[in-house]
């Protein structure tokens, strides 16, 4: 996975190199373009892992644009409702991804979420404890970790 | 057309910054203020950001790429700063607003009070 990431700079770097022009605009177009080179390549080979990975992470970032202007517009309407009726607690929640780096996007990811900010890990990594402001529904909140976590094994693989 | 864009761009991000600190003052205890600082502040910062590159983009037609990085790190750091304030106001036992439903964390700590 790092040697594709790798590669996939170093050809847009020598697109770069060969327009002579050192700008952003080259730098994207290089990049496209070694992408088409990349995914001819591993046509042949008969692997697409890297640019499934790439296209999920392309969805992880959109779906996180998302979920952030969802969840600001909820704040929004809690602040701004005369009534100020929260049900705030914490929330238990058991992880299924494993590694440090995928722990750490979903915690944030969470952040990011609706209603939802992370407050710690267990030390052993497998609960992730999160505040909620309306605790009426519990499940949905592990129902939206779970969404994440899936999101993020698509990027990482596992 | 980039007139129009840039002043929606900004008034949304004028909105989403008033209401994240009027969150500030409405909410009761710390972990639920963090909620509006952390979402609603952050949108609206990234919002007047994107004004600006909408602007650059219209009138001297560069982009900004330095814009963009700040959005970039902003996405990266704020959900971390968010929780890194949320997780040391628990460890150090802020006590949480009086109409919180449950901790579970409470639980695994065992010292920490559930209301005021």
């Amino acid at each position: 996975m790092t040697k594709q990431i790798a590669l996939h700079l170093l050809l847009g770097l020598v697109w770069v190199l060969l327009t002579d022009d050192v700008n952003l605009k080259n730098l994207v177009i290089g990049l496209f373009v070694g992408g088409v080179i990349l995914w001819y390549y591993q046509r042949a080979r008969g692997s697409q892992a890297y640019f499934s990975r790439l296209l999920a992470g392309v969805k992880l970032c959109l779906v996180l644009l998302w979920e952030q202007l969802l969840s600001s517009l909820q704040v929004a309407r809690l602040v701004l409702s005369p009534r100020g009726t929260i049900r705030p607690g914490i929330v238990a929640v058991p992880l299924t991804v494993t590694r440090d780096g995928e722990i750490t996007t979903v915690a944030n990811m969470v952040t990011l979420t609706p209603g939802s900010i992370s407050i710690d890990v267990s030390d052993d990594g497998r609960v992730l404890y999160v505040h909620t402001i309306d605790v009426q529904d519990p499940q949905a909140i592990v129902d939206s970790v779970r969404r994440f976590e899936a999101l993020v094994k698509g990027v990482t693989g596992s | 057309m980039s007139e129009i864009l840039t002043s929606l761009l900004i008034l949304t991000g004028a909105f989403f910054l008033l209401v994240g600190t009027l969150g500030l003052l409405r909410f009761p205890d710390v972990y639920n203020r963090l909620h509006s600082v952390g979402k609603a502040s952050t949108l609206g910062v990234v919002s007047t950001l994107l004004a600006s590159v909408v602007y650059f983009w219209a009138q001297q037609s560069t982009l900004s790429v330095k814009q963009l990085a700040i959005v970039v790190f902003l996405y990266m750091s704020s959900p971390v700063g968010t929780h890194m304030m949320a997780r040391a106001a628990h460890l150090i036992g802020i006590p949480l607003a009086k109409e919180t439903q449950r901790d579970d964390l409470k639980k695994r700590r065992g010292s920490v009070p559930a209301n005021e």
